[in-house]
């Protein structure tokens, strides 16, 4: 029954990914076929909730397929991600929107 | 062999004049790009470009064996990409 | 009929994705956002492209190549622009004017260039 559930959570995850890959390719293309550049780019030092290496490899995927955001690196101790954001435009924003709409739904998946 | 989905000629003609264009693009950023790092953009981007040359050459001839193709230029240009990178980094530590 | 569609579609649609990521990288002003373009883009192309390969040709072979593609490149696309952006910022690759702010620049958390603001950006 456990086993069943985490493949049925998983199925959700990847439903999510395949939608929010949709989304990015989506903005990707108004932003490269608009004749004016609209974008704010930056680089945001993120404090993330994930514990060991397989979520935060799962949440350095997750990042760099989300539309407007791309992961830079890793901090030594693997407790920041570095993200590139597209449309910066406050830093409290941004991290907030990272920690709270891609991160929970990935640790729900992976615990 | 009949089996297959009749596709329309100018359905495979458009998607291989596209891809053209956009290695056209890839090349002319390789040759002009300023740094370093640009052309391995570039260069991973060819990979990807060939790849999408090969599944539509497979779909236009009906032979499933051209898809072999995709998998071996996915799993080689990862580690020269990778090798790119660990060599210019290695190069700046000198 | 309808298969036919279908995979007309995904092949115009991955073959247009395809595109858009060669106009990004044409167009965008770093190399950061140019990495944007090149890396969700084809890896979307690929997709579907290989969804329409695996609808075409419906054997098992066919579907688990397109599978183990897919599956392959998804998860290798993240890493290769991770060790590109790494040695991009090792090497101090000039940001465009418009960046807002650079919150890795000078961090201690991770390594930093050794002499900073040298010409290693001259090409060799």
């Amino acid at each position: 029954m456990k086993y069943i559930r985490k493949a049925w959570l998983f199925f959700v995850f990847l439903l999510f990914y395949l939608k929010e890959m949709v989304k990015a390719n989506v903005q990707l293309t108004r932003d490269i076929l608009s004749p004016k550049m609209r974008i704010h780019p930056g680089i945001v030092k993120v404090h993330i909730n994930a514990k060991n290496g397989r979520q935060t490899l799962a949440l350095f995927n997750l990042v760099t397929m989300t539309p407007g955001s791309l992961c830079l690196d890793v901090s030594d101790d693997h407790s920041c991600l570095y993200i590139h954001g597209l449309y910066v435009k406050s830093r409290d924003e941004f991290e907030k929107e990272i920690i709270d709409g891609i991160e929970k739904k990935m640790l729900e998946v992976f615990e | 062999m009949n089996t297959f989905a009749n596709i329309p000629e100018w359905v495979s003609l458009t998607s291989l004049v596209m891809l053209a264009v956009a290695q056209l693009l890839a090349l002319y950023r390789l040759f002009k790009g300023p740094t370093m790092p640009d052309r391995i953009v570039a260069l991973d981007l060819i990979a990807a470009l060939c790849m999408g040359f090969a599944i539509v050459y497979a779909i236009t001839t009906s032979q499933v064996r051209y898809l072999d193709i995709t998998a071996i230029v996915a799993l080689v240009v990862f580690i020269g990409t990778v090798a790119f990178a660990t060599y210019l980094k290695k190069k700046y530590y000198d | 009929m309808i298969s036919t569609i279908i995979i007309s579609t995904l092949m115009l649609g991955g073959a247009f994705f395809s595109l858009l990521a060669a106009i990004g990288v044409i167009r965008f002003p770093d190399i950061y956002t140019r990495m944007h373009a090149a890396t969700k883009a084809p890896a979307f192309g690929i997709l579907l492209l290989q969804t329409a390969a695996a609808i075409y040709f419906a054997t098992f072979y066919a579907i688990v190549i397109s599978l183990m593609v897919i599956v392959f490149i998804f998860l290798t696309a993240p890493v290769a622009s991770h060790s590109i952006s790494r040695v991009a910022h090792l090497l101090n690759i000039p940001k465009w004017q418009g960046t807002v702010m650079d919150e890795m620049d000078s961090d201690p958390d991770i390594e930093q260039p050794e002499h900073p603001k040298t010409d290693h950006l001259s090409e060799t």
